[in-house]
């Protein structure tokens, strides 16, 4: 046992000190609820991209997603879009385009069963918010969804997104 | 390890790429202290547990090496950890290792999983480890799902226009090859696919933990399709599934499985039918995903014994579902759901000899402003949970009727940023064993900041055998960077909790029962 302490303090270690010259790049191509396959690369091609992944089940979820729809009106100017990843079981799947048809959400929404793209971004429950730039880098990730969470993410997207002085888009 | 070849030849080409390296993991830290009551006996057992899941992923231009481990001492879920072939506990283990490669077409070799559309014919799930409990059928004991689904393998899967095409090769633990493909051709006004898997025992390996499978070489083909036309959306999905073997055909191995859905609007409302017909083989292959047509969480105490569908499990059944919105943010929602056993029927009876289920749910969100809603919900449901068709006496049956109130109330508050108050009443009666059971779950979530909030749940039960039983827990949970590159979420628990679904921090998931003190540090690097 001692010996696997080590190991994970190593980990640890390792982590902590490894020199992040970029930040992770994460790829995927989901369908939407249409059956239209969509490409992370070609949303990005138009802008950085808010990514929210939540779930029919997850109520803090349907609580944050109006609050993120206004939030993204803010920001046309860096053409930021968002785009809703649904973590749905694919025993559940169908239940997401008439709860979004009843909704009227105008944006894309992503079919990821059993929530494996959310984990690639390294979420593990809905809801979780990823902010990725026009390079596909991961500038931002959150977990949870608390009120009052959409305005200190708005701050963090002014500082991320600001033309000059913050981070490279 | 038989990849391991395959493995080395994609590191070397990762290593001998020219872009920058990168590393990302995230690492999951739990302890607990306490006891756990088990369900037959009755009885408090002690429990401790400390367990580590550590998932790494190294990444170059188009490469990316995955590996996650996990050190447990022992876990939290002593039945379920992973052993060696011996049955022995294990205490690391490496449950996913995987080398991506992500050109003109993707390719994953190592641990690999997909599903092919519904998940009918291929549902394979990334492996997880510690974090997952799961709620058995009535009782409230925990199921973690400490299993390997993928496939040991390769996955390959390739895009040219409207058309998909993967293929997977490997092997799994409980069945043992498994080859499938699947091919899906994705329009405008639908998409049509088809998949095939087969599904090879191999006699005598350690590995293959359900040794009745042995004769099994299962071959399932699977159709599908989906058509649009306007708001309207009709899916259909059709799967048959024989045995090879001619020995086990005989024995009655096979099946078949109908899955439909219908979404359309109606008088300014949006429907939404699903049917499912599936009646497979009685044998255990975790490979596929049943359809369910019941509301997986129709209210939070219900939801602790909810009817579940196993993959073994044949059955046929009805959902009807019908949402409205309304501009200023009300909305309605009502629905249905009926599920029996198949004996010669296409729809579902409802008679207690089928294991019948009935389900209705309805729910009013009334958003005041984005500060201030109330919530109310109201479910019941009823089944019985019995012999089989042709067993013994449906006397013997045990038989639920359950029905649930709640409401939920989000407001500003004095100190706090704002503070949910919610509350659910249960009441419960069981045939089985004349029981009548009446429960109140009360709890606050209290948000006094951006990086941390306070989860309050009181919960009480009283059954007219057992005894009154109130019990009360609080979870702290904050987020942190420390420093600036590594984020944490750290999460404290104490008190006694019967399990069930717990939302902190606006994040809600699964917990099993226990009482005692939890701590559970999540590092995102």
């Amino acid at each position: 046992m001692p010996r696997r302490i080590v190991l994970l303090l190593s980990f640890l270690l390792v982590a902590a000190l490894w020199p992040l010259h970029a930040a992770e790049t994460v790829s995927f191509r989901l369908k939407d609820i249409n059956g239209s396959s969509v490409d992370l690369a070609d949303l990005r091609a138009k802008g950085p991209v808010l990514l929210s992944f939540w779930a029919t089940y997850c109520e803090p979820c349907k609580k944050e997603i109006p609050h993120l729809i206004d939030l993204v009106k803010g920001f046309q100017s860096q053409n930021l879009q968002l785009a809703l990843v649904a973590v749905d079981s694919p025993r559940s799947q169908k239940q997401i385009k008439p709860y979004v048809n009843s909704k009227g959400w105008g944006m894309p929404v992503l079919l990821d069963a059993n929530g494996q793209t959310m984990k690639k971004f390294k979420g593990s429950n809905p809801p979780y918010t990823v902010l990725v730039s026009a390079t596909g880098e991961v500038l931002y990730a959150h977990g949870g969804y608390k009120p009052g969470d959409e305005k200190a993410l708005e701050e963090e997207l002014r500082h991320i997104l600001a033309p000059a002085g913050g981070k490279e888009q | 390890m038989r990849h391991f070849p395959g493995l080395m030849l994609l590191a070397g080409a990762l290593a001998a790429q020219a872009g920058e390296l990168s590393l990302s993991g995230l690492n999951t830290t739990r302890f607990g202290k306490g006891t756990v009551r088990d369900d037959y006996s009755g009885a408090d057992v002690d429990r401790q547990y400390v367990e580590d899941v550590l998932d790494l992923t190294l990444s170059r231009d188009a490469f990316r090496l995955n590996v996650a481990t996990a050190m447990v001492w022992p876990s939290e879920f002593p039945d379920a950890p992973p052993r060696t072939g011996d049955g022995e506990i294990k205490d690391l283990d490496f449950i996913r290792r995987t080398l991506e490669w992500n050109g003109p077409v993707n390719v994953q070799v190592g641990d690999v999983w997909t599903t092919f559309g519904n998940g009918l014919a291929l549902s394979l799930y990334r492996d997880e480890n510690l974090v997952n409990p799961r709620l058995t059928g009535n009782n409230r004991a925990e199921l973690p799902t400490f299993w390997d689904s993928g496939a040991d393998g390769t996955l390959v899967e390739a895009q040219r226009g409207d058309l998909i095409v993967k293929a997977l090769w490997g092997k799994t633990d409980y069945v043992g090859h498994v080859a499938a493909g699947n091919a899906e051709w994705n329009r405008a006004w639908g998409s049509v696919g088809g998949s095939l898997v087969r599904a090879t025992a191999i006699p005598q390996n350690d590995d293959i933990r359900a040794g009745s499978l042995a004769t099994l070489d299962l071959v399932t083909r699977e159709v599908y399709g989906t058509a649009r036309l306007g708001q309207v959306e009709l899916s259909l999905n059709h799967v048959d599934q024989h045995q090879l073997d001619q020995e086990a055909r005989n024995a009655g191995a096979g099946g078949l499985a109908t899955y439909a859905t219908l979404t359309s609007p109606v008088l300014g409302w949006t429907l939404l039918s699903e049917y499912k017909y599936y009646r497979f083989a009685r044998q255990t292959l975790f490979l596929n995903a049943a359809p369910i047509v019941q509301r997986e969480i129709p209210t939070k105490l219900i939801a602790r014994s909810t009817h579940r569908v196993f993959s073994n499990e044949n059955e046929t059944g009805l959902l009807l579902d019908l949402s409205r919105s309304w501009e200023g943010g009300h909305s309605l929602r009502f629905s249905g759901a009926w599920a029996s056993h198949i004996d010669g029927n296409v729809l579902p009876r409802l008679e207690e000899s089928l294991n019948a289920y009935q389900e209705y749910t309805a729910g009013w969100l009334m958003e005041f402003s984005p500060e201030r809603h109330l919530e109310l919900s109201a479910a019941y449901t009823e089944e019985t949970n019995g012999w089989l068709p042709g067993g013994e006496s449906v006397a013997d049956n045990d038989w639920y009727r359950r029905a649930g109130l709640g409401a939920a109330l989000l407001m500003p508050a004095p100190l706090l940023r704002s503070v949910e108050v919610a509350g659910e009443l249960l009441h419960k009666t069981e045939r089985g064993n004349g029981e009548a059971h009446s429960g109140l779950l009360l709890w606050a979530e209290l948000f006094p900041s951006t990086l941390w909030s306070l989860n309050l749940t009181a919960d009480y039960e009283e059954a007219s055998i057992i005894r009154q039983d109130w019990m009360g827990s609080g979870e702290l949970r904050a987020d942190f960077r420390l420093p600036e590159s590594i984020s944490h979420t750290l999460t404290v628990f104490a008190g006694r909790l019967r399990g069930g679904q717990v939302c902190s921090n606006g994040n809600c998931r699964i917990v099993a029962p226990f009482n005692g003190v939890k701590l559970s540090l999540a590092s995102s690097f």
